[in-house]
């Protein structure tokens, strides 16, 4: 096994195999999207009692999902890339970052959309929105802090030790919140958790987050390789000046 | 024990002093100010009071996280100290500890005058006050993982404000609930549970981010 | 002057080679070094002298080769570690407490390279050579017995070269160690040269005897 993954973490063969799986991943993941968005707007049911509203869940709900996963996935390319020193697991880490943004930034704006009229309100202060926005914040930290460093290494090793640290914190501040809110306003209407989802709402779910699952693996693989070819120019260059 | 009191006592004339009078000045203001934006209702102000003292106190303490490693970096005295027979985890300690002294302390000193500006009563100024000594360790401790970080950074000052501000939110959350009310023991013990685990923590991990740079 | 001995130490780099930034800056050093010795290391700019110094002081690790130290370092890099708010005298009594060295080493550094004068002026009033003076005091106040000096001459005058010369002498007298990488001529007998290539690849050393 250990083998393999050196042979495909060697970043020569990671691009000739990303390069050749790129524009199928691509094509895969429109189509993906588009029958998941054509399920969630068209085919499935309204909700009883959210009416039309429920279907921002369709694309809420997933986005929730990755962007949670995305950082848990930065975090654990960064300690691939301390532990075993493997420059290409910090390329991916780096890679994961803007997509994963998005997605949190997806979730925030779907989310105030869906609790206007759900809640009457466009934001309150209830652990998990406010884990979120935490959440956004670390995305951000940690793409300003890739981009501040010029030295890859350096840069790497800084960037991960703040992705391991975020990864511990957030769940300290999902608790830290939740106590502040418990003391301050008992939360009452805020449950999302009531009743078992219906079958029938489970399916644009599930498609939905198959479909954006794809989009973000195709985006990072295209943003890694990228990133990889300007390492390489920057190598070029470095070695030039020093010839 | 000797270079840890050497360099403690160092950082708090030197680099953390004029850090520490900017931190008392930018606290002092906000408790002037805030009246007047807010209005002088006595009532409103004492309800806000400790919360606009933490959140004072936090941005008071970053500001000083910018001369916490800088220049001993950039004038290569962090490498002798690294090599030097003080651990590198006591060094940041001593860093954490005299930016704490000059930086918080006088902050949480001074929340009790400002309280009674604001219309806390004693008991609650006093509240606010051991609420800080207790909770705002945290914010140096964590504070120097953001420094360390942002050693050679570009614009490493803003950066590591972004950085820490995740961090020392639960610090703040409890800190500004144990300053009196409902629940304030128990957020005061959290509180303080925080700042004994960052003192367990991060130095460690801010000298890992600092041996980085020092053995690149 | 200096009456401590050192226990017999030695140094040695075996087939070592160093990369920076993604790039070898040289390969197969080899290099010994015995109690008393020293060694300058030569060599064009960017030819990896400064990361020489730190293998040495263990900053850096070696790519491929081996290094056998035992011995303390004390390096002493391009900057002067010196706080540029305050006095010369306070970044001297800072250093000594720092390194836990007595105030009569202290007093040996400040006669040897004639710093008295300087003492109560700030450091951001001294010029780029009485700089250099201040941070070389500094080698007085280290117990360590292998001296890695970046550049150590850079600024100094004709009496203040001469000074560090007779305090790098004593030091190998009392058994000590010098590696220094240095442009201009260093004060230093007997003293082994490496030289690091232009290309960066190819190294040697010339015959070394240890002095006791």
């Amino acid at each position: 096994m250990t083998p393999l993954i050196n042979h495909y973490a060697h970043p020569t063969h990671f691009m000739r195999v990303s390069g050749i799986a790129l524009p199928w991943l691509a094509v895969a993941s429109i189509v993906a999207l588009a029958v998941a968005l054509y399920v969630s707007l068209f085919v499935a049911p309204e909700d009883y009692l959210q009416g039309q509203t429920v279907r921002i869940m369709f694309l809420h709900v997933p986005s929730a999902w990755l962007a949670l996963g995305g950082y848990v996935a930065i975090a654990i390319a960064s300690v691939t890339g301390w532990i075993w020193k493997r420059p290409l697991a910090d390329v991916a880490a780096r890679a994961i970052a803007p997509t994963g943004a998005c997605f949190t930034l997806i979730v925030l704006l779907t989310g105030s959309l869906w609790g206007k009229p759900m809640w009457g309100t466009w934001w309150v202060w209830d652990a998990r929105l406010t884990s979120v926005a935490i959440l956004l914040l670390l995305y951000l930290g940690y793409i300003a802090l890739w981009n501040a460093i010029e030295e890859p290494t350096l840069a790497a090793r800084a960037a991960g030790a703040l992705a391991i640290i975020g990864v511990v914190n957030v769940p300290i501040i999902h608790f830290s919140v939740s106590w502040w809110n418990t003391l301050h306003q008992p939360a009452s209407v805020l449950r999302l958790d009531g009743p078992t989802i219906h079958p029938t709402l489970l399916m644009p779910l599930l498609l939905m987050f198959a479909a954006l699952s794809l989009l973000m693996v195709t985006i990072t693989l295209a943003r890694m390789r990228l990133e990889i070819l300007r390492r390489r120019t920057r190598m070029l260059r470095l070695r030039s000046a020093q010839a | 024990m000797k270079a840890f009191v050497a360099l403690l006592s160092r950082d708090l004339g030197g680099s953390q002093l004029g850090a520490g009078g900017l931190g008392v000045l930018f606290f002092l203001a906000v408790v002037v100010l805030l009246p007047l934006g807010i209005g002088p209702r006595g009532d409103v102000l004492a309800q806000i009071a400790p919360g606009i003292l933490w959140i004072a106190a936090l941005l008071a303490a970053l500001l000083g996280l910018e001369s916490m490693f800088r220049e001993d970096f950039e004038t290569g005295a962090l490498e002798v100290m690294a090599m030097s027979a003080l651990p590198l985890e006591a060094v940041v300690l001593a860093k954490c500890l005299a930016h704490w002294l000059a930086c918080l302390l006088p902050l949480a000193i001074l929340s009790v005058p400002c309280g009674l500006l604001l219309h806390l009563s004693v008991g609650e100024s006093l509240g606010v006050a051991i609420a800080m000594l207790l909770g705002t360790p945290a914010f140096s401790l964590f504070g120097s993982i953001g420094a360390a970080l942002t050693l050679d950074a570009r614009r490493g000052g803003l950066l590591a404000l972004l950085l820490v501000l995740p961090l020392s939110m639960p610090p703040l959350i409890f800190g500004s609930l144990a300053s009196g009310g409902e629940g304030s023991v128990s957020s005061l013990l959290l509180g303080t549970g925080l700042s004994l685990g960052a003192l367990a923590v991060a130095p460690f991990l801010s000298s890992a981010v600092l041996w980085t740079r020092l053995r690149a | 002057m200096r009456v401590q001995l050192f226990s017999s130490s030695e140094i040695e780099l075996r087939e070592v080679a160093c990369a920076r930034g993604g790039r070898e800056v040289f390969r197969s050093v080899h290099v010994r070094l015995c109690p008393g010795g020293a060694l300058v290391v030569r060599g064009s700019n960017g030819c990896g002298k400064t990361s020489l110094l730190r293998l040495f002081a263990g900053m850096l690790k070696p790519v491929r080769g081996e290094i056998r130290l035992d011995a303390t370092a004390c390096y002493l890099g391009h900057e002067n570690a010196l706080s540029r708010q305050s006095s010369a005298r306070a970044n001297l009594e800072f250093w000594t407490k720092f390194l836990d060295a007595s105030r009569e080493s202290l007093e040996e550094g400040i006669e040897c390279f004639h710093l008295r004068s300087l003492l109560s002026a700030p450091v951001s009033s001294l010029s780029l050579g009485q700089c250099r003076r201040l941070a070389l005091a500094r080698l007085c106040l280290t117990p360590a017995n292998l001296w890695l000096l970046d550049e150590p001459a850079s600024g100094l005058d004709a009496q203040a070269l001469e000074s560090l010369g007779a305090l790098m002498a004593s030091h190998r007298e009392s058994g000590g160690m010098v590696v220094a990488a240095s442009h201009v001529p260093l004060p230093l007998k007997d003293a082994a040269t490496l030289q690091l290539d232009e290309s960066g690849y190819h190294c040697r050393q010339d015959e070394l005897e240890p002095l006791i």
